[in-house]
C-alpha cells in the first residue's frame, strides 16, 4: 500500500512549475537594479543638456555665471554626522535662513556605509539627489563624469580664494580646468601610530620607528620573531595600504593623465610585495585578516597589532575604548621617500540637476565659510583641518601643550599640513581597487608569484580603465 | 462536469444565449437589480488593478529592462549605453572570473540545498510535539531567522577568526596545533560561509515544516505503528511522503536564496569575495563589474544577471523534476 496520500494533482504541478519560474525571475530582478539612459552632458544648441537621463536647466546648462536671490527649498546631505554634529549642523542652518529668509533647508545625513555611494547613484539615476552634497573624492569624480556636477568656476567666477591654495589647486579633475567641487574638511596620510609597549617588548625602539614603508616591514618581521604568537605587526588586507604605500614610497603608480596605470613595472613595488608576502609567510600578520575588512582600530585598541591606523582620528577611538592602549601609543610621521603627506578631504558639491542651484551655492558658500568652517574644527571631537586658510588660526593648531598622543598626533600634522600634496588617484575606482587588491592577495598568500601578480593586476586594473572608456 | 439540459434546469441562472433554446453557450444573465447592478463588467478589472500595475513596474519591466540592458554598453551613471549585440555574453563566456563566481554559486547551492531541506525537518520533528517548554526551544531555533543577516555575520567572524572561541577551543583540546584558517583558506571560507546560511535559516524552514506535519493525518502514524514501523521506517515511510511538496517548495526556495548569496561572503571574506575574490559568488560578481559608479558597466552585469536568471531556473527546474520522479 502506498503509504502517500498527499500526491499532488496536475494542477498543483503547473502551479509549481509557474511558482519556480517566478521566483527565478524574481532572483533576476533582485540581483538587477541596474539600468539608466542617455548620458550626453552638454548642450548641442539643439537639444537640451543633459546629466544621465536628467535634462538640465538653462541657467545650469549655459556658460553664464548663476544670478538671481537665492529662494526655494533645498535639500542638505552630510555624511555620518548627524549623531555627533547635530547642534551645529542646526544652527548653522538657522543662520543661513535667517540670512536668506526665502530659502528652506532640508537636512539630511546619510549613514556613509559601503553602499553609500551606490545609493548616490541610484539618486542620481533618478535625477534627485541632493542639492548640496557632501561627497567623497572617488564618488565626486563618479558624478562629475557623467555630467551631475555644477561647474563651480563658471558659476561663480572667483570663488575659492578662501581656501588654501594647495586644496583648492588640487581638485581639478582629471581632463579637466575647472573646479566642480568645493573642499571642506580633510585629513592626512603620513601618520603612523604604534604601541610603544608591544614594541618594547619585541626589542623594537619606541623612540625610533620606521622611517619608510619598507623599513616597517623590517620591523614587522622582528614583531613576527618575538612576539610568540601574541600580538602582530598590522593587519593584513593590502586594501588598507593601496595605493597610499605606493605613493609614499614615490613609486610610479600610474601616468601622469591616468590614461594607463604602470605600477607593475617599479621595482620598488616589486619589492614591496615580495616583502609583503614575507612578512605575512613569518606570521607578522593575523591571517585572518588577509581578505576580511577587519576593524583596525579595533585590533589596535585591543592590543593585538603593533601598529594602527595611519590617521589622527583613530586615536580618539582608542582614547574612549582602551585608555591603557591610548597612553602607551606613540606617534610620528611616516612619508617614506616622498617626503610630504597627503591630503586626503571631503568635498561639497552641487548637483547640475538642482532645482536651486543658486541657493544651493549661497548654502555651500555659507556653509564652507571661514566662520563656519572655524566653528565646525574648534569642536575638540574634530581631527581633521579646515580648507579655509583662516581657520587655521585657532588655538587647537598651535596649543600642543597637553602632551597627549592627540596632541603630538595634532602636532605633527600641523606641521605636515603646510607641505601636504593631494595626490588622489581619481581612476583608482572601487573596481581597480577590488581588482588590484585580490590579486596582492594571491601574491600575498604565496599563491602566485609577486611579479605575476603584479602584471596581471596592472593588466586587469588597465582592462577596467579601457572598459570604462 | 458536462452541463446537461437536466442540469440547466437546476440551477436557476442558467439560461440559453439564444433564444429559442437549442444547444447555444451558457451564460450567466446580467443582473438587472439588487446587488448585481452595482457590478459592472469592469470591476473586476478595477480590484486587480493595482496588483498588475505594481507586477508590471516593479517586475515585469525591470526583467524586460534587464534584458534589454544586457544588449548594451549601459553604465550605472551615464544611462542606457550603446547597442552591442551579443558582446557582453561573448566577454562573459570568456571571463574566467564569471565561471568561478558560476561555480562557487553551484557548489554553494549542491551543499547548502540538502541541509536545508533535510535538517529542518529534523528540527521540525524534533519539536512538533507538544511537551512542556517546547516553546522555548522553537523560538531559539527561529531567533536566527529574526537577526540582521550582517550582525549575524560579524558574530561567525568573531567565532571563526584565529583567536576566536572556536579556534581557541580546538587547540586547548589538542585538536590543532595552528589556527584553522576558516576566514584565509577559500575552501574553508566557503564553508563558513554554507555553514552560516544554512544555520540561519534552519528556523524559517522549520516553520514550513511543523505546518506540513500538521496536515499529515495521524491515523497513517497508527497504521504504521500497528505495521510494526518504528520511529525510523515512520519518520521515512509517513513523514517524508507526508512533507514532500513542502521539501520540494524549500529545496527550489533554498536554492534560489543560495544563488543569491552575498552578505556572508563579503562579511566573511571581505570586499574582494575571500583573498584573491576566489570564494565570490554570482552576486558578488554582478556588484563587482556593474555597480562601480565610475568603472560599473550595468550591460555587463546584466548579461550576468541573465546568466544567474537562467540558473535558477534550471535549478527550480531540476527540483521540481526530482520531486515528480521521486513522486512517480
Amino acid at each position: 500500500m502506498s503509504l502517500n496520500p498527499l500526491r499532488p494533482p496536475a494542477c498543483r504541478r503547473r502551479a509549481a512549475r509557474a511558482s519556480a519560474g517566478i521566483a527565478g525571475l524574481s532572483v533576476l530582478l533582485a540581483a538587477c537594479g541596474v539600468g539608466g539612459g542617455g548620458s550626453s552632458t552638454s548642450a548641442d544648441g539643439d537639444s537640451p543638456a543633459m546629466a544621465g537621463q536628467c535634462e538640465l536647466s538653462e541657467e545650469v546648462a549655459n556658460d553664464q555665471p548663476l544670478s538671481g536671490e537665492p529662494s526655494g527649498t533645498i535639500t542638505f546631505q552630510t555624511t555620518a554626522l548627524k549623531e555627533s554634529f547635530s547642534p551645529y549642523f542646526e544652527s548653522l542652518i538657522a543662520a543661513f535662513e535667517e540670512e536668506y529668509p526665502d530659502v528652506t533647508v532640508e537636512w539630511q545625513d546619510d549613514p556613509g556605509d559601503a553602499t553609500f555611494t551606490q545609493r548616490l547613484v541610484t539618486d542620481a539615476q533618478a535625477c534627485d539627489l541632493p542639492d548640496v552634497v557632501n561627497v567623497n573624492q572617488t564618488t565626486a569624480y563618479a558624478l562629475y563624469r557623467e555630467g551631475f556636477l555644477l561647474d563651480v568656476s563658471t558659476k561663480a567666477p572667483g570663488y575659492g580664494d578662501e581656501f588654501i591654495p594647495s586644496i583648492w589647486e588640487s581638485l581639478v579633475f582629471p581632463g579637466s580646468e575647472d573646479h566642480y567641487v568645493m573642499p571642506w574638511y580633510w585629513g592626512l596620510t603620513g601618520l603612523q601610530t604604534f604601541n610603544t609597549e608591544l614594541m618594547t617588548q619585541v626589542g623594537l625602539d619606541p623612540a625610533a620607528p620606521p622611517r619608510s614603508v619598507l623599513e616597517q616591514f623590517d620591523m614587522a618581521t622582528t614583531v613576527a620573531q618575538n612576539s610568540g604568537g601574541d600580538f602582530y605587526a598590522f593587519a593584513a588586507n593590502p586594501a588598507q595600504r593601496v595605493p597610499s604605500d605606493w605613493q609614499l614610497m614615490d613609486a610610479a603608480v600610474i601616468n601622469e593623465d591616468e590614461s594607463e596605470f604602470t605600477f607593475a613595472d617599479d621595482p620598488k613595488i616589486l619589492e614591496w610585495l615580495e616583502k609583503y608576502a614575507e612578512i605575512y609567510a613569518a606570521g607578522a600578520l593575523p591571517k585572518d585578516t588577509l581578505s576580511s575588512d577587519v576593524d583596525v582600530t579595533q585590533l589596535y585598541s585591543a592590543g593585538d597589532v603593533v601598529w594602527g591606523s595611519t590617521n589622527a582620528s583613530f586615536l580618539r577611538y582608542v582614547q574612549e575604548t582602551n585608555p591603557a592602549t591610548y597612553e602607551s601609543t606613540g606617534v610620528a610621521s611616516l612619508l617614506d621617500e616622498r617626503g610630504t603627506a597627503f591630503q586626503e578631504g571631503q568635498l561639497i558639491g552641487i548637483p547640475s540637476t538642482s532645482d536651486n542651484p543658486v541657493a544651493a551655492l549661497a548654502f555651500a558658500q555659507f556653509l564652507l565659510s571661514p566662520e563656519w568652517q572655524t566653528t565646525f574644527v574648534e569642536d575638540e571631537r574634530i581631527s581633521n583641518f579646515p580648507s579655509t586658510s583662516e581657520s587655521l588660526d585657532i588655538p587647537k593648531f598651535s596649543d600642543f601643550s597637553g602632551g597627549t598622543p592627540l596632541d603630538r598626533a595634532n602636532e605633527i600634522s600641523v606641521e605636515l599640513a603646510t607641505d601636504a600634496v593631494n595626490t588622489f588617484i581619481y581612476n583608482w575606482s572601487d573596481a581597480v581597487n577590488s581588482a588590484v587588491v585580490s590579486e596582492l592577495q594571491l601574491a600575498i598568500a604565496g599563491d602566485k608569484p609577486a611579479a605575476e601578480a603584479l602584471q596581471d593586476a596592472e593588466d586587469a586594473a588597465n582592462e577596467i580603465l579601457a572598459n570604462q572608456g | 462536469m458536462t452541463i446537461t439540459t437536466s442540469s440547466v434546469k437546476q440551477v436557476p441562472w442558467a439560461a440559453r444565449t439564444r433564444s429559442g433554446g437549442g444547444t447555444g453557450r451558457l451564460r450567466r444573465p446580467r443582473s438587472t437589480a439588487g446587488a448585481g447592478m452595482y457590478r459592472p463588467w469592469w470591476m473586476p478589472v478595477l480590484w486587480i488593478a493595482p496588483t498588475v500595475i505594481v507586477i508590471a513596474a516593479f517586475g515585469v519591466f525591470p526583467f524586460l529592462n534587464t534584458i534589454v540592458l544586457s544588449f548594451t554598453n549601459a553604465t550605472p551613471l551615464g544611462g542606457g549605453g550603446e547597442w552591442v549585440g551579443l558582446a557582453n555574453y561573448e566577454r562573459m563566456l570568456t571571463d574566467d572570473n564569471f565561471w568561478r563566481a558560476t561555480r562557487n554559486s553551484i557548489v554553494y547551492a549542491l551543499i547548502a540545498v540538502p541541509l536545508l531541506v533535510v535538517l529542518p525537518l529534523m528540527m521540525a520533528q524534533l519539536v512538533y510535539k507538544h511537551l512542556p517548554g517546547i516553546g522555548l526551544f522553537r523560538t531559539a531555533f527561529y531567533a536566527p531567522v529574526v537577526a540582521s543577516m550582517v550582525a549575524v555575520a560579524l558574530v561567525w567572524q568573531n567565532l571563526l577568526n584565529e583567536r576566536g572561541p572556536i579556534n581557541t577551543a580546538l587547540r586547548s583540546v589538542g585538536l590543532v596545533d595552528s589556527p584553522v584558517p576558516f576566514l584565509s583558506d577559500p575552501v574553508l571560507l566557503l564553508a563558513s560561509a554554507i555553514a552560516l546560511t544554512v544555520w540561519k535559516g534552519l528556523g524559517w524552514y522549520m516553520i514550513f515544516y511543523l505546518a506540513a506535519l500538521a496536515n499529515v493525518p495521524s491515523d497513517l502514524y497508527e497504521a504504521a505503528e500497528l505495521d510494526g514501523a518504528g520511529a525510523v521506517r515512520q519518520f521515512i515511510h509517513v513523514t517524508v511522503p507526508g512533507v514532500r511538496l513542502t521539501m520540494l517548495l524549500i529545496a527550489i526556495m533554498s536554492g534560489i536564496g543560495s544563488l543569491r548569496v552575498f552578505t556572508e561572503i563579503y562579511v566573511l571574506g571581505g570586499a574582494t569575495g575571500g583573498p584573491g575574490g576566489q570564494v565570490q559568488t554570482l552576486p558578488f560578481y554582478i556588484r563587482d563589474t556593474a555597480l562601480d559608479p565610475i568603472a560599473g558597466n550595468a550591460g555587463y552585469g546584466a548579461a550576468v544577471s541573465v546568466a544567474l536568471f537562467l540558473l535558477t531556473v534550471g535549478l527550480a527546474v531540476l527540483s521540481h523534476k526530482f520531486g515528480s520522479r521521486e513522486e512517480s
